[in-house]
Order: structure tokens, then sequence, then C-alpha cells
């Protein structure tokens, strides 16, 4: 037992060193990330909580007195943990959530933050305790245990390998210069991935719920709100089940539907589900008006 | 819990620690914590379920104990029928219950009878169908006065329920697995290291190939109908390598984990598509359920002994049944009827005993000869699993008809798939690397057996490199076996 021992420990301490290595360059990189994650304006009394649709309308909320607190692929469970760490730290009195067709989906189940929205809760709030430890400290500091790390370092890889072939990357085509075709090409792939498992996640459902209940209980107004989306990109939905919604909804809870708001309007979209700059700008001016 | 999971590479470590350290001196509590860290293994899906093994448990053990002490053949016959009863009543109710009733209703719309179904919302328990096989072994072989029935309640317990291979197999025999039980067990530096190592190849198998393959294989059997033939071929080709890295990838981390806690499991993969024939495919393939089927079902109906008539009757039985046991759907029934259609000519030229040995045993290179074979039987087998994989007969047929009509001669079609070309070349790298150690019990045993340390090392340091950057670990997949 001891030969094995003292073998398991020197391979170990190699692993340890790939692991510390894989940690310093992933640190490099995910560290900005988690920085401007967690950085947040704690003097509003209004947030709006959302995915990247909400995260393209940046700091512009903020004239109107709304805290953009949004991230990329932020699912309910990551908002469930903002939220109570909002009413804790601020004079909290209202919270607007993005309400997508795919919200309660398992895709967002999949695609979430988890990891970073661990640093708004702590081991006492957290049901799942085990769950906390193992996004909290294992996948952060045991990072060849966590897949999410290996697709940073293989991202930042492929994009250095790609700048030194081809040079600079270039920025994209603006999406009201793009053939139709290729509009209706992306907006299928986008279609396929939001939509490839249409089950209901039963943790994000809950997780809502408790949102809405958490509300409640602490006089916070919630409100719903859906953002717009382009032309190609609803006839290629067509109609799906309104999951998050249908949830606010019978809980007597306004959802705000603006889907078809700029159907019309390609030169206000970056792509067919999230606004560009200027489509963020103009219609923040709609929701300060009916919303904020 | 899944083997390919971060709760996984929490409980197994904490288990050995205990397992070794901390219960070492005491049998009967070491049997007692596998026996807890089983449960709790198994709980972790849905402890629910929980209650399913325990029953069949207790139900075994009773059985076992009451026909040692019963010489009267009708009760030890009735003994018998209730643990059967109670053991596949169970695995009929949640696996085969819908699919009977979906069929009778559909039976009597033919004949004109419209019934209203009370189709049942049910949950197919994990495992279910292999750990009822193995108390069902049990308790037959103490019926036939092949094996001691035991008094050891929680050696029977921690048998039926024992973690490693509680869910997807290998089938123990209770002659193998039982009194290892018994026995007090010392830990030995080879076996743990060996042990180990077959893990690692295993979490290899099922994380960078299976799971890479499983993506392509979703997306070219669910959008079969935009495919021409080549890429569908493709997709099957792709099935192959994700079933079978699949299945033996769990199959090796079982067996590794077994032997790292002092047990041995019996192998079941030897390099399958290495077979020169179907009948040497199948003593290569799932080696625990086909051995299980002959035993139980096949030489008690008089196996390959008697006329043509009787050779053809049990071949299609066994391979029907084998079908069905993975799951309750027609595309099973039809793969096994299609391996029976395979290995009958073999069987009726006596023929199927043929090729016994490992392939090209010495040499590096296979034969002619034994390449076309080998080639054949893969070909072969690539179809039947069209069957296997395919989510109903209309899809397999049309799957099939595409894959034999002019379509199959144009460029596959590839653009929806990810890395489909890399992937390509790691089933490539993995086959050679199955083709040098297939005289060995797995893979890479091989390299072990003739590498110096360093070597050696630096191998397993490249499998966690592999398995970390190419692995498909972005989400843990279940192991397809786990649905059967």
């Amino acid at each position: 037992m001891k030969r094995f021992l003292y073998h398991l420990s020197i391979f170990a301490l190699g692993l340890l060193v790939l692991n510390g290595a894989a940690y310093v360059m992933v640190y490099r990189i995910d560290f900005k990330e988690v920085k401007d994650y967690v950085k947040a304006d704690l003097d509003f009394d209004t947030f709006l909580l959302s995915d990247s649709q909400g995260r393209v309308l940046e700091m512009v909320t903020e004239q109107y007195g709304v805290y953009n607190f949004s991230w990329n692929n932020e699912s309910y469970v990551d908002m469930g943990r903002k939220l109570k760490y909002l009413a804790r730290n601020t004079r909290l009195s209202r919270i607007i959530v993005g309400v997508p067709d795919y919200a309660i989906l398992n895709y967002r189940e999949q695609y979430n933050n988890n990891d970073k929205s661990v640093y708004f809760t702590t081991f006492r709030l957290e049901k799942n305790k085990v769950e906390f430890l193992r996004d909290r400290y294992l996948k952060r500091y045991v990072v060849l245990l966590n897949a999410r790390s290996r697709d940073i370092l293989l991202g930042s890889f492929r994009e250095k390998m790609k700048s030194l072939v081809s040079g600079p990357a270039q920025p994209p085509k603006k999406w009201a210069e793009v053939s139709d075709g290729e509009r209706r090409e992306h907006a299928l792939t986008r279609a396929e991935e939001q939509y490839a498992d249409s089950t209901v996640s039963v943790r994000l459902e809950q997780a809502l719920e408790e949102m809405i209940t958490f509300c409640r209980e602490n006089n916070i107004e919630l409100a719903g709100i859906k953002f717009p989306l382009t032309q190609v990109y609803i006839n290629t939905l067509g109609e799906k089940d309104p999951g998050a919604e249908r949830i606010l909804r019978r809980q007597q809870i306004p959802v705000y539907d603006y889907t078809h708001l700029y159907e019309t309007r390609k030169e206000l979209f970056r792509d067919q589900d999230h606004l560009n700059p200027e489509g963020a700008e103009l219609f923040v001016r709609v929701l300060s008006g009916e919303v904020f | 819990m899944l083997f390919n999971s971060i709760d996984f590479a929490i409980f197994f470590p904490v288990v050995f620690l205990l397992y070794w350290f901390v219960v070492n001196r005491n049998l009967k509590i070491q049997n007692l914590m596998i026996l807890a860290s089983s449960y709790l293994f198994y709980g972790w899906w849905d402890w629910r379920f929980l209650s399913l093994i325990m029953i069949s448990t207790l139900v075994d053990y009773t059985v076992g104990c009451r026909l040692k002490d019963q010489e009267n053949q009708a009760k030890r016959k009735a003994l018998l029928l209730t643990s059967i009863f109670i053991n596949i009543g169970f695995l009929g109710f949640f696996k085969y219950f819908n699919f009977f009733q979906d069929n009778f209703v559909k039976a009597f719309s033919f004949f004109g009878r419209e019934i209203q179904p009370n189709s049942l919302n049910i949950i197919l328990p994990v495992g279910i169908s292999f750990y009822t096989f193995q108390t069902l072994s049990y308790t037959i072989d103490v019926y036939r006065r092949k094996f001691e029935p035991t008094r050891d309640f929680i050696a029977f317990a921690a048998f039926v329920s024992f973690f490693p291979q509680l869910v997807a197999g290998p089938i123990e025999r209770a002659a193998n697995l039982l009194p290892q039980f018994y026995r007090h067990r010392v830990f030995d530096y080879g076996r743990a290291v060996d042990g180990l190592r077959q893990m690692a190849w295993g979490f290899f198998k099922k994380l960078v190939i299976a799971d890479n393959c499983a993506d392509l294989v979703n997306q070219i059997f669910s959008h079969s109908a935009d495919y021409p033939g080549s890429t569908l071929l493709l997709g099957a080709f792709f099935f192959a390598f994700q079933i079978y890295c699949d299945f033996s990838g769990y199959s090796d981390i079982a067996i590794g984990a077994a032997r790292v806690l002092g047990f041995d499991l019996m192998r079941n993969f030897a390099f399958p598509y290495f077979s020169r024939d179907i009948a040497e495919f199948w003593r290569r393939w799932h080696i625990s359920l086909t051995t299980w089927f002959r035993d139980y079902i096949y030489i008690p109906m008089g196996g390959s002994r008697g006329g043509p008539w009787m050779k053809i009757r049990n071949t299609f039985v066994i391979f029907i049944v084998s079908g069905f046991w993975h799951g309750a759907n027609w595309t099973f029934i039809v793969w096994g009827a299609l391996n029976a259609l395979y290995f009958l000519p073999l069987l009726l030229l006596r023929r199927n005993r043929k090729n016994l040995d490992v392939v090209a045993e010495g040499k590096i290179f296979p034969s002619l000869r034994e390449f076309a074979g080998m080639l054949l039987t893969f070909g072969l087998t690539l179809l039947a699993w069209i069957f296997f994989r395919a989510e109903s007969m209309d899809h397999a047929i049309s799957i099939v008809t595409e894959i034999f009509s002019t379509s199959l001669f144009t460029i596959p079609d590839l653009r929806d798939l990810r890395y489909p070309g890399v992937i390509l070349i790691l089933i490539a790298g993995f086959t050679i690397i199955e083709w040098l150690g297939r005289e060995e019990q797995y893979a890479i045993a091989h390299m072990a057996l003739h590498w110096k340390r360093p070597f050696r090392w630096a191998l397993y340091y490249m499998l966690v490199m592999a398995i970390y950057f190419l692995g498909n670990v972005a989400q843990s997949k279940e192991f397809i076996y786990f649905q059967f």
C-alpha cells in the first residue's frame, strides 16, 4: 500500500503541476470576465436580469435608473442567486427579468453561469450544498475537471492560431447586409441550438417560481420582458411554448412582449435575436416610457 | 451517479480511502461499506428506485435459503418460479408495459376494435435489466444445485448492488463474484495499478471516442432524411464506434474500479470488431450477457443439439430475446433477428467454432483472408446497428434504403457535423492501439506490461490530457446501456 500511495502521490503531483499550469492560463483569460460579471452598482433600486438578449442593452439603461445586471447565458438559477444578493445588499424595489421562450428549457440549463453566479451566494443560502462546493471550489481550482475551462483554453488557442495564419479577425458582417438566404440559415442554426431539446427543465422552472415567491415575500416588484426578434427568426421559430412567460402570467406578474416591435427593421439587429447598439439605444427609450 | 461525473471523481477516492484504511480489518464491515456506498451510488439517480433493488435482494436471498433446505422438487420449483415471477415482473412492468399495451391496441384496431389504453408514465429504473439478470442467475444456480446459497445477507446484498457493475454490468455470476465477498481482501499493488489503468482507458474510450461520435450520430440519425446514403453509412460507422466505446468503456471502468477494491469481474468485451465471423463476434461482444443467455436459455432449450429445425428455432429465440432485452421496440427485435440470420449459416455448416483464437496471433498484420473476414463481419454488424440505433422500423428502413441507393456513391455531406475529420483520425488511432493490444485483456495492458515506467507514465499523462482536451465533457453523457 505504501508503494502504491507513494507512486500515486508522485503521479498526482504531476497532475497538480499540469492543473496549475492550466489554472494560470485559464485564470488569465477568465479572471477579467469573472471580475466584470460580479461587478454591480449597488446604489440602484431597479435591476434588469437577463441573458445575452438583455446584455446587449449594456449600460444604456442606467440613464433611466435601471442597472443592467444581465450576462450571456444567464439562467434563472443565476438570476435567483443575484436577486437574493441584491436584496441583501441594496434598496431593491424592482426586478425586470427576461422571459424568452427557451428560458426554462434544458438548453438554458446546459448553458448557464452557475460557476460564476456562485459568487453571489453562500454555503448557508444554497439548498444543494454539494453543488455549491463543486461550483465554488472544485470547478474553480481543479480546472482539469472543468469542461468550461478547457473550452476557454482551446478557444484562446484557436484564436491565436487563426490570427497567426490569417491575420487579425475581421468584424462580422452587419445583419442588414447579410443575404436573405444566409439570414435564414443563421436563424435555423440558432433555433436548432436553442430548441434541440424542448424538454422543460424542472430546475429552472423551480428557480423561476422561487424568484416569484421571494419577490412577493420581500415586497419586490417583478416584471417580465420579451426582447425584440427579427422577422426571419420569428418565422423560423413558429409557435413555441412560452414556458417562462406562462409561469409569470399565471402568477399575475406583468409581461411586456416586444417580440414583434422591430421585426421588419433589420438595421437594428446584430443577429437574428440580438439588438445592435443602435437598436439597444432605441429600445431602451421605449422601455423607459413603458416599463422602467 | 455517473462514472463520468465530478461526483464520482469525489466518491471513488473517498470510498477507496475508507475501504482500505478505515474498515479494512473487518470483512463484515468492509462488505457493509460496499453495500452502503453502492446504495449511495445508485440512489444518487433516484433514491426511490433503491426499493426495487432491496426487494429483489430480499426475495432472492430468502428463496436461496429456502431452496437449500427444501428437498421436495415441486416446492423447489415453486420457489424458483416465485423469484422469476417477481424479478421478471418488475422488469416487465417498468420496461415492457407500454410496449405490450401499444401493440395490443394496434392489433385490436387492425381487426376493427378500438381500445382506449391507460398509458402509464413509467420511468425505467437505471440498470434494472442488469441486476435482475444477476440475481436471477444466483437463484437458478442454487435451484440447479450448482451453487451453495449464502447465509450472509450483507455479502449477498453487496453482491447484488456492487456499485462498479450495478447499472451496466458485466452481469456477474454468483459463482464468480459472491465468494469474493466471503474472503478477506488484501491490498495488492499490481492489481490496484492495473485497475486504475483500465479505468483510465475506459474513460478515454467513453469521453473521447464514444461521446464525440455521439454528437455526429445524433445529428445524422435525427436528420436522416436530409442526408445521402454515403453520410448515412458514415453515421452507422460512427455509431458502431460510439456503442462499442461507450459500453466497453463502461465495462473497463467497472472492471478497473472493482480491481482497485480487490475484486475480479469477468471480461465483457474482447476486441469484437476484429472478429473474423459473426460467431466469433458474439463470443467477444457483451460476453457476460451472451453467456447468460447461453447458460440459462439456449442450453436448457436444447442448444445446438438436435435437428436443423431445433437449431434454427433456438438460435432465433436466443437472438430475439437478446434484442428484446435491450429495449421495448421492434427495432431491437429486428436487430436480434438479423444477427440470428447472420449466425445460422455458420451453425448449420458447423463453422461457428472455427475462429476461437486471437486473430493474427503473434503477428503484426492479418492475412488477406482474415482481413476480408473482419471487414465482412464489421459490415454485417454495421447494417444491424442501423436497426439498433433507429427510432422506429420506418426510420431504419428509410436509412437502409438510402444507403443501398446510388447516393451511396456521392461525396458525404459533412456540413453540419462537428469535426468529423478529427473524429475519424481519433477512431483510426484508437483502432491501431486496440489492434496492437488485442492479445491482452484490454488494449493498453500491452503497453503497461512491456514499457518502462517513464514511458508508461507519459502514456498515462497523455491519456489524461487527451481526455481533458479532446473529451466531450461539456455535459456528462449517460452511458447508452443505462437505458437497457
